[in-house]
């Protein structure tokens, strides 16, 4: 396929659909290559979710525009496509074509503010240049953070489309109890069941119960393999390559709910390390000649999209596994499909679970306490945390929470600024610098 | 009564007006006044009037975040809030939120209390506030050793309800052409009545209203409106003033977003609470069915109207998503319909103010 080929449309999503496409081409070719987390495997995903969006055009399949905080699996039992907003800004910042950065310029020029998180900005500079696909309709929720909050009303008010809204409640936050409070599950199973009345009416179509339960079935599948594999990546040395939890995120965000590719993924990974442990072999030592894990780090915040090799680079260079990420650590758990309310019950469980809205949205404790469980539960050695420009929220407690995870852990951890999306705020060879002397200087 | 006396109420905390009662500070206009006055308590706006430093917020906080709360912060960590018997907090957005993480591990008040303010005005999310208000009602009453009878609170509503009356009475008169009170000095009466017994400035503002009309004329050629998140700093519309414009009327959260719903006397009073809360003219972080950018712009479009109303300033705190995006939207809005706007960004504490001056004085120039 030549490259014209791929341009077909909307400029935005077919470079994704080139990037991910050429990727799994290539990594057919030679085979999978070593520190790189973005496999086959992962590609097909990708791929076929990039691809099921002309599909979903051709057929006139309706199209319901989702933020990350909202779960795909209602739009698939429903026959809708599910077009992720994130996975359109997220992923052409991992492909770094380039092209994401005029994006990003060009919304600021049309006056949004350089420090609004550019994993809507990407979007909305594209969209107003008419680079991306139009949606029929819209839902998203309040979490993670301001910027989501205000941004997706801008988009709402550009598209002027019909729009569903989540409010999730802020959480109080309790050691002793539960991480539901026994208002927060009906406030939000109730709002589901207007999402589905929303996207039904919206949709022209109808999510029937035996529609939902396969739907969900298949979500499980992949949920329960994930959360295999993310026990696995507790075992010393790591199975498996670093960023691996994040594309296993990725995926499930785009594609939970479909059979196929996304529950081979999962089962794929879930093997594999699986195997890798009982021969006693850890990824490092497999990939990197005469090397041994020495150091296992957690990824605080959010991985650094431009330039995801600086993973691979710190396997290579100093033998750090990143064994977990805070995108990757999901604490959702398989959904009860015995009805449709246990159902409505457990995917609000989920939504309130989402990685980053679970740190987020609630008081700095439910934050603190899981990367204090993550810290011991995975023996980290330390804890990076490149603090995203857009994310307000947590940059207003990183002092503190550096603070206190080395209080009650006795990790370290190091903290720096990056928009995770434009490397021409702070450059990929800063970031190595600054982790360089870290791992020297504190560590060796 | 003297404009003077409000003056004195918009000073360096803690003014002459916080010794009579014990005070709780709250940081949003989402907080429900009336249960705290209900309580025997004085409730005021957290507000950096008069500080200049940052430093000491700013090493918990970071420099991505807004202003107001690394000033605040640093005035909580330097003792300068003591005399508060407490402080209510909410989630009205990220900085506020974070700043309350910050706050709880640093320098926790006396008393301290969060609510969870829903983004949505529907009957769930009325319900949510609802509950949440009682849970703040049994809070301050086993604090204080009180009850906070049906009684009390509606008295408390119907004092509060008679400032926003008299408050909006007063902003009644800036719609006229012949103004006899300045943007100012009307602000200034707003500030005040976020920082004193509602008792004594609705007596104060009761006799000033009642020699309005002796007061003499204001000189103007442009009628101007505010648009922005917090500002409770007068001097911004004194710059604005000083230029020759004349700020008539606002849709900011110190001013007309948190004068202009009344609590329905008649319903349950903790239910009629949740319900003007979350009703009232939204924040934008508010993404409701009927509380979002629509009910926004339509608001703002009936105070250009009703205030005729020349031109818009936008003012936003830097690093507030929130109002920045709102913003944006308005603009363009705005924009459209022919009504020209200008925006700036701001830091909560005055810095560049010869640049805001040059920038407001080409922008009345394109009105004149």
């Amino acid at each position: 396929m030549s490259l014209d080929e791929y341009k077909v449309k909307y400029e935005l999503w077919d470079n994704l659909r080139q990037f991910f496409t050429i990727g799994r081409n290539l990594i057919g070719e030679l085979g999978s290559a070593p520190g790189v987390s973005f496999n086959g495997e992962f590609m097909n995903v990708m791929v076929d979710y990039l691809n099921n969006l002309y599909e979903a055009e051709k057929n006139k399949t309706p199209i319901a525009m989702y933020n990350f905080c909202v779960p795909p699996e209602l739009f698939y039992a429903a026959d809708i496509y599910p077009l992720c907003q994130e996975i359109g800004s997220v992923a052409l910042a991992i492909a770094n074509t380039q092209t994401h950065m005029g994006y990003i310029d060009y919304a600021e020029e049309s006056g949004l503010a350089r420090e609004q998180c550019n994993a809507q900005k990407i979007w909305i500079g594209a969209t107003l240049q008419d680079k991306t696909p139009r949606p029929d309709m819209m839902v998203y929720a309040s979490q993670p953070c301001d910027s989501t909050n205000i941004l997706y009303q801008v988009m709402k008010n550009y598209y002027n489309i019909p729009t569903f809204t989540f409010d999730i409640p802020y959480w109080h936050y309790d050691e002793k109890n539960e991480f539901y409070d026994e208002r927060t599950l009906p406030y939000l199973s109730g709002q589901i069941k207007k999402m589905i009345a929303f996207i039904e009416e919206n949709g022209k179509t109808k999510i029937t119960f035996d529609k939902l339960k396969t739907t969900v079935e298949n979500s499980n599948k992949a949920r329960e393999y994930t959360l295999e594999f993310l026990e696995l990546m507790k075992h010393k040395p790591s199975p498996a390559a670093s960023l691996t939890p994040f594309t296993l995120y990725m995926t499930l965000m785009a594609a939970a709910g479909t059979s196929g590719a996304v529950i081979d993924y999962a089962k794929w990974c879930r093997d594999d390390a699986k195997e890798k442990i009982k021969k006693g072999i850890g990824h490092i030592s497999e990939n990197y000649r005469k090397k041994e894990e020495k150091f296992r780090c957690f990824w605080v915040y959010i991985p650094i999209f431009f330039d995801p090799m600086i993973f691979s680079w710190m396997e290579q260079k100093f033998q750090i596994s990143t064994v977990m990420d805070m995108m990757g650590y999901q604490m959702a758990q398989p959904i009860d499909t015995s009805s449709e309310e246990s159902i409505l019950t457990d995917m609000a469980k989920t939504i309130l679970e989402m990685p980053m809205a679970r740190q987020s949205r609630g008081p700095m404790e439910y934050y603190l306490d899981d990367v204090v469980k993550i810290v011991k539960d995975y023996q980290i050695d330390f804890c990076i945390w490149g603090g995203h420009l857009g994310c307000k929220h947590s940059w207003a407690v990183a002092s503190m929470m550096k603070k206190l995870i080395q209080e009650r852990t006795g990790v370290p951890t190091l903290v720096f600024e990056v928009d995770t999306m434009d490397s021409r705020v702070v450059k990929g060879k800063e970031i190595r610098k600054t982790i360089q002397n870290f791992v020297t200087e504190i560590l060796q | 009564m003297s404009i003077e006396d409000f003056y004195e109420a918009i000073q360096p905390v803690p003014t002459k007006y916080m010794k009579n009662k014990k005070v709780i500070g709250s940081f949003c206009s989402y907080t429900p006044e009336e249960l705290i006055h209900a309580a025997g308590l004085l409730p005021i706006r957290m507000n950096g009037r008069g500080h200049k430093e940052t430093a000491l917020g700013d090493s918990f906080l970071s420099k991505f975040n807004c202003t107001f709360c690394r000033t605040t912060l640093d005035m909580i960590l330097k003792n300068k809030y003591d005399f508060l018997d407490g402080i209510i907090s909410l989630n009205s957005c990220d900085h506020i939120r974070r700043t309350w993480d910050n706050i709880k591990y640093e320098h926790p008040p006396k008393f301290s209390h969060f609510l969870s303010v829903p983004h949505h005005a529907s009957p769930a999310a009325i319900k949510w506030y609802t509950d949440e208000i009682i849970k703040l009602k049994n809070h301050l009453e086993t604090s204080y050793n009180i009850e906070i009878t049906n009684e009390r609170l509606k008295e408390s509503i119907k004092l509060f309800n008679k400032s926003r009356t008299l408050l909006k009475s007063l902003y009644e008169k800036r719609k006229e052409s012949e103004l006899k009170i300045t943007g100012t000095d009307a602000f200034a009466i707003i500030i005040a009545g976020t920082a004193m017994e509602k008792e004594i400035f609705n007596e104060m503002l009761t006799r000033f209203l009642e020699t309005y009309d002796e007061r003499p004329k204001v000189d103007y050629d442009r009628r101007v409106m505010v648009v922005g998140s917090l500002i409770d700093d007068i001097e911004y519309i004194k710059l604005i003033e000083d230029l020759g414009a004349v700020v008539v009327t606002d849709a900011h959260c110190f001013g007309s977003k948190y004068v202009w719903d009344m609590v329905d006397e008649t319903k349950n009073p903790i239910e009629a609470l949740s319900e003007r809360y979350l009703k009232k003219i939204p924040c934008s972080r508010m993404i409701g069915k009927n509380v979002n950018h629509d009910v926004r712009r339509a608001f703002i479009k009936s105070m250009i109207k009703d205030f005729y109303v020349d031109g818009v300033i936008f003012e936003s705190l830097k690093f507030c998503d929130l109002q920045g995006g709102d913003n944006y939207m308005m603009i363009r809005e705005l924009k459209e319909l022919g009504v020209p706007t200008l925006e700036l960004d701001r830091e909560y504490i005055i810095s560049g103010m010869s640049q805001m001056k040059t920038r407001v004085q080409a922008f009345l120039e394109v009105l004149a």
